[in-house]
C-alpha cells in the first residue's frame, strides 16, 4: 500500500497528500467507538471539575440541568447511544458523589433529593438517547438529499451530453465525485473483447491482467472484483458492465477508498448511477448509428445524381452526333445541302461539348490526384483574355465579350493553358447561364501586389444563398436549366489556386454577377 | 382535329429538339419545340399536333405527369424518349398511356418509322372486322385466324393474345397490360404466361421460331406485332 506521505518526482514533500492523509487519519480516530467512550467520560469529568469550583454559587439543583445541557449536547457532536448512556450514568453518579449532601458518599440524604436522583438518570438517559436518535436520522436524510441530489445532477448532465467522449468524461467526474472513486472506462473493440485501451477520460489506467477481470465482467454482465463475489481477492477495482436490455455497451471501473463501505444504499445509488450512465451511452450509440444511416444515405444519393449527370451530358451530344449521321443516310435529307450543312454543324456543336466535358473530367481527376505541376512561363495578360474570350466566342458565335484591359497589365509567371482554361470556364458559365441579351464585360487591372481580373454580367446575378456552392464540385444552383457537371468553376477555382491566386464570387450592386479573380506578383 | 404533319417535341435539350426538327423538318413535319413540361401542354393544347415525342427527364415536372395531365384531355399519340437501361421507366410511361418509346441514342430512320406508324394507326378505323398482315389474317367477327388463307387452330388464349396485338399493330404492349387483359389484375405479375402463350402462338404463325418477324419481344417492355408490308 501506498505510503501516506509521497515524494514526487522533484524529491519535494508533496504537502497536498500529507494533509489529506492527516485529516483523513484523524477523522478515522474521531470515528471509532472507543475513542468516543473516552471523550464522554473525559467531558463529564472535567465538567464535573468545573463545577465543582462554583456549586456552592449555584445550588446542587442546577448543576443537574448543566449536566442535562451537556448531555443533551453529545448527539450533535456525533456521539453514539453507548457514549451517551455511559455520560448519563456517570454525571449521575458524579453528581450524587460530589454534590448531593452529604458530600462524597453516594448515599442520600433527603428523600425529594432520592427522587431528584432518580429523575435526572432516567432523564438525561432518555433524551440523550432520542435527541442521538433523530440526529441519526437527519443524517440518513442527509445522506439520501446527496444522493438524490447527485443522481438528480448526473441525470441532467447526461442528458445534456451530446456525444460518447462527453458522457463518459460527464459520468466519470459524477461517479469520482459521488464514490469518492478513481473510475476507468473501457468500451468493446468487438461484441466479445474490449478495447486494449481505456477511454481517456478516465482517472487511472489499468495493465493487461486488469483488463481480462474488467473482460469477466463485460462478457458474463455481471460485477466483478472488490466487493463482489467474483475474483474478488484478486482486484482492488469494482468491474460494473454497462448494459441495456438490448446491448453489452462496455465496462466502468472503480477504485473506492480504502475504508469504504459498500452498504445496500450506496450499492443500488452505484446501480441507479450505471443505469442511468448505460442509458445516456445506448442513446448515444444509436445517434451515431442512425448519424451513419445518413451518411451512407447520403453518399448513394450523391452518387446517383453524379452518375445520372454526367451519363446524361455523355449521351445528349452523342444522341445529336448519331442522330445527325444516321439522318445523313435518309435519301430525303441526303439530297439538301442545306439541311446538311445543318446536321454538320449540329454535330460539330456536339462534338465540342463532348470534348469539353472529357476535358473537364480530365482536369478535374488532375486536380484530385493533387500532382498538378504548373509549366510556367512569361506570357501578357492580355494574349490571355483575348485568347480565352475568342475561344469562348467561337463556341457561342451569336454572343459579345467587351474587353477593358489596363495598358500596363503587363507580363506574368503562370501556365497558359491552365489559366486559359479557368477563364474560358468561367466565361462559358457567364454565357450558359445569361440570356442572349446580356452584356459580357472583363477588365483586366494591375495593382501592386497583384492583378485583378473581373468578368461580370448584367444577368440575374446568383441567388444570394447559393453563392457559397458555386465552386463546389459537382453542385449546380437548383432550377438551372439542363446540360452542364457542375465541374467548370470548381476547376477554374482549382487551377487559379494552383497559381496562388483566389477567385469569388459576388453579385454586382447593380444587378448581374461578377467574378473577381487576384493573381498575386511575386517579383 | 388535328394539324396536318405538326409534331411537339417537349425535351430539355437544346440540341435534341434542334436536331430532331432539322431531320423532321426535312420529312415534311412540322416541329413545335418546348423545353419545360408546362410549356409542353400548352404546345400540345393549342397546336393539335398528330404526335408529341416526350423526354422521361425534364427539370420543372417529370415526363410522367406531363403524359398523365395529357392522357386527361386527350388520346394523341405519344412517343416516349428516354434514355437506355430505363425498362422500369418506360414500362411505366406506357402504362400510363404512352403509345411507343425511342431510346436514347436514337436512328433517326427508326425514329421517323415509329411515328409513322404510330400516326397511321391513329388513322385506322378502330372498327375494322378483318386485318391483314404479311402472310396472317385474322377476322375478328368470325374470331379466326389464317396464315396463307389456311385457317389456325388456336386456343381461346391465343386467340386473345392475338386479337390484343391485331388491334394495336406495330404498338408494344407491355407485359403488365396483356396479363391484366387476359388474366385479369390477379395475376399481373406472372410474366412466365405469357412466355408460355407467346412461345406457342410463335410456333403456329412464325415461319422460324426462333426468328420472329411477326411477333417481336422488347426485352423488360413487352411484345409488339410487326407490321409487314405486302
Amino acid at each position: 500500500m501506498e505510503t501516506p506521505v509521497k515524494k514526487n518526482e522533484s524529491g519535494e514533500l508533496n504537502i497536498e497528500t500529507a494533509a489529506k492523509h492527516f485529516k483523513s487519519y484523524i477523522r478515522k480516530i474521531w470515528n471509532s467507538s472507543i475513542t468516543k467512550y473516552f471523550l464522554s467520560a473525559f467531558i463529564i469529568s472535567i465538567s464535573g471539575l468545573l463545577l465543582y469550583l462554583i456549586h456552592l454559587h449555584i445550588g446542587y439543583q442546577s448543576i443537574s440541568l448543566v449536566f442535562l445541557f451537556i448531555i443533551s449536547l453529545l448527539p450533535l457532536m456525533n456521539f453514539k447511544p453507548g457514549p451517551i448512556f455511559l455520560a448519563a450514568v456517570m454525571s449521575a453518579l458524579i453528581w450524587n458523589f460530589f454534590f448531593i449532601p452529604p458530600y462524597y458518599t453516594f448515599r442520600i440524604g433527603k428523600v425529594e433529593d432520592a427522587m431528584m436522583f432518580l429523575m435526572y438518570f432516567v432523564i438525561a438517559s432518555v433524551s440523550g438517547l432520542l435527541i442521538s436518535r433523530i440526529r441519526t436520522q437527519q443524517i440518513l436524510i442527509n445522506q439520501k438529499e446527496r444522493r438524490t441530489a447527485a443522481l438528480y445532477n448526473l441525470t441532467r448532465d447526461l442528458s445534456s451530453s451530446r456525444s460518447l467522449d462527453d458522457v463518459t468524461q460527464c459520468s466519470v467526474n459524477h461517479l469520482k465525485e459521488t464514490f469518492h472513486s478513481e473510475v476507468v472506462f473501457l468500451y468493446p473493440e468487438t461484441d466479445k473483447s474490449l478495447k486494449s485501451s481505456v477511454h481517456p477520460a478516465s482517472t487511472f489506467k489499468i495493465d493487461d491482467a486488469e483488463r481480462n477481470v474488467a473482460q469477466i465482467s463485460f462478457l458474463s454482465s455481471q460485477k466483478v472484483g472488490r466487493f463482489t463475489h467474483n475474483v474478488s481477492s484478486i482486484s482492488p477495482v469494482t468491474y460494473v458492465p454497462l448494459t441495456t436490455k438490448s446491448r453489452k455497451y462496455g465496462v466502468a471501473g472503480l477504485i473506492f477508498p480504502e475504508d469504504a463501505l459498500l452498504d445496500t444504499e450506496a450499492e443500488s445509488l452505484l446501480d441507479t448511477f450505471i443505469a442511468q450512465i448505460s442509458t445516456a451511452i445506448e442513446r448515444e450509440y444509436l445517434t451515431e448509428l442512425a448519424k451513419n444511416n445518413l451518411v451512407i444515405a447520403e453518399s448513394e444519393k450523391l452518387y446517383k445524381t453524379l452518375f445520372d449527370s454526367i451519363s446524361h451530358e455523355l449521351k445528349t451530344p452523342i444522341t445529336t452526333i448519331i442522330g445527325a449521321i444516321s439522318s445523313l443516310k435518309d435519301e430525303k435529307i441526303n439530297g439538301n445541302r442545306n439541311i446538311i450543312l445543318q446536321l454538320i454543324d449540329e454535330a460539330g456543336i456536339a462534338t465540342e461539348r463532348l470534348k469539353r466535358l472529357v476535358e473537364n473530367l480530365l482536369d478535374i481527376t488532375r486536380l484530385e490526384r493533387g500532382n498538378l505541376k504548373l509549366k510556367k512561363d512569361w506570357h501578357s495578360i492580355a494574349d490571355l483574355l483575348y485568347s480565352s474570350i475568342s475561344r469562348v466566342e467561337s463556341d457561342s458565335s451569336n454572343r459579345k465579350i467587351n474587353c477593358n484591359i489596363e495598358e500596363d497589365a503587363g507580363l506574368y509567371n503562370f501556365d497558359y493553358p491552365l489559366l486559359e482554361q479557368a477563364l474560358i470556364n468561367i466565361l462559358h458559365n457567364s454565357i450558359e447561364y445569361t440570356g442572349d441579351e446580356c452584356k459580357i464585360d472583363v477588365t483586366a487591372k494591375r495593382r501592386s501586389d497583384s492583378i485583378v481580373i473581373t468578368i461580370s454580367d448584367d444577368g440575374k446575378g446568383f441567388p444570394e444563398n447559393e453563392i457559397k456552392n458555386l465552386f463546389t464540385k459537382f453542385y449546380r444552383i437548383p432550377g438551372t436549366k439542363a446540360g452542364g457537371t457542375g465541374l467548370g468553376l470548381s476547376i477554374a477555382k482549382g487551377f487559379i489556386e494552383a497559381h496562388g491566386g483566389t477567385i469569388k464570387a459576388q453579385n454586382r450592386p447593380g444587378g448581374g454577377a461578377e467574378f473577381i479573380i487576384l493573381l498575386p506578383i511575386n517579383s | 382535329m388535328a394539324s396536318q404533319n405538326t409534331i411537339v417535341v417537349i425535351d430539355d435539350e437544346s440540341q435534341i429538339r434542334k436536331i430532331l426538327s432539322i431531320t423532321l423538318g426535312a420529312e415534311g413535319f412540322k416541329v413545335i419545340e418546348a423545353s419545360k413540361g408546362k410549356e409542353g401542354i400548352v404546345a400540345v393544347a393549342n397546336n393539335h399536333p398528330q404526335l408529341v415525342i416526350l423526354d422521361l427527364g425534364l427539370p420543372d415536372e417529370d415526363g410522367f405527369t406531363v403524359l398523365k395531365e395529357i392522357r386527361t384531355w386527350s388520346n394523341i399519340p405519344i412517343i416516349i424518349l428516354s434514355v437506355r437501361n430505363s425498362e422500369d421507366d418506360i414500362v411505366k410511361a406506357l402504362d400510363l398511356g404512352a403509345d411507343d418509346y425511342v431510346t436514347k441514342p436514337f436512328n433517326t430512320a427508326e425514329l421517323i418509322a415509329r411515328i409513322r406508324a404510330n400516326i397511321r394507326r391513329t388513322q385506322l378505323p378502330d372498327s375494322q372486322s378483318v386485318v391483314v398482315n404479311g402472310d396472317l389474317k385474322i377476322d375478328f367477327s368470325k374470331r379466326l385466324i389464317y396464315k396463307n388463307d389456311e385457317e389456325l387452330k388456336v386456343t381461346n388464349t391465343e386467340y386473345m393474345l392475338l386479337f390484343l396485338l391485331f388491334r394495336n399493330l406495330d404498338k408494344v404492349l407491355t407485359h403488365n397490360y396483356l396479363l391484366k387483359e387476359i388474366w385479369g389484375p390477379v395475376h399481373s405479375e406472372d410474366s412466365q404466361y405469357l412466355r408460355v402463350f407467346i412461345g406457342q402462338i410463335r410456333k403456329k404463325i412464325e415461319d422460324d421460331p426462333a426468328h420472329p418477324k411477326y411477333i417481336t419481344t422488347d426485352s423488360g417492355v413487352g411484345y409488339r406485332m410487326r407490321l409487314i408490308n405486302n
